[in-house]
């Protein structure tokens, strides 16, 4: 695996093992709040949203842009209006 | 002011085999800040795949004190649960953390100051700490922190 590799990282990982230990950076998706490793050389792709001014973990939920905040609160609008029904 | 809690689970690694479940109340939306894991049993070369992931419905587990982070701080809001023997209905798709280590290795993964894994203000929502798979079977400790 890689190591530490973000400017700006928004997390941090230890891994501690019988070899040694080993340190990596974190990104934050901006849509799904999600952590995921910086690996660099993975080829794994990510993008970045120029809205968000942020990181993206590359998922196809997650291309288009919709800020984490409102996703949380349609899926509480959603959870309300569900438990209204039920009552 | 923000307050912070931990609380520490366990379970027997396999196919999704949830260690700390967290149930959210609909007055907060708790921050996970900090994931932790590592294995109790006789070290052998086994893997699994650890994921945290948001739930929509909560599962059957041994009820688990939260233990405050400030003795003076009042009881959290979050209740957890460990040792899951029903899975809570987790989100397919909605995995804010995983990481595969070897049994022999442990980690601890901290996330910075505003970046934290922020879980829904819900009356049955949450997130879990869980194995997804597993080559073998083993019991594994967890522990999680978060501010509410």
């Amino acid at each position: 695996m890689g190591g530490r590799g973000s400017l700006r990282q928004d997390g941090y990982l230890v891994v501690s093992g019988p070899d040694g230990t080993t340190e990596h950076d974190s990104l934050q998706c901006r849509h799904c709040g999600g952590h995921f490793l910086v690996v660099p050389g993975s080829g794994k792709r990510r993008g970045w949203c120029l809205m968000c001014s942020g990181p993206t973990c590359g998922k196809e939920g997650c291309v288009q842009c919709m800020p984490f905040e409102k996703r949380l609160e349609a899926f509480e609008r959603r959870e309300r209006l569900f438990r209204a029904l039920q009552e | 002011m923000a307050r912070n809690y931990y609380v520490n689970g366990f379970c027997t690694s396999g196919v999704d085999k949830s260690a700390v479940e967290l149930v959210t109340t609909t007055a907060i939306r708790p921050k996970v800040y900090e994931i932790m894991v590592s294995c109790s049993a006789t070290p052998a070369s086994q893997a699994a795949l650890w994921q945290f992931k948001r739930h929509t419905g909560t599962g059957t587990g041994t009820g688990q004190t939260v233990n405050k982070m400030d003795p003076a701080d009042p009881t959290a809001l979050v209740t957890a649960k460990v040792n899951n023997t029903v899975e809570p209905t987790y989100t397919a798709g909605d995995i804010p953390w995983e990481l595969a280590v070897n049994q022999q290795a442990s980690f601890d993964w901290k996330a910075n100051p505003g970046r934290e894994i922020v879980l829904a203000a819900s009356a049955t929502a949450g997130g879990g700490l869980k194995t997804s798979t597993s080559t073998g079977t083993a019991v594994h400790q967890g522990s999680l922190s978060w501010e509410e």
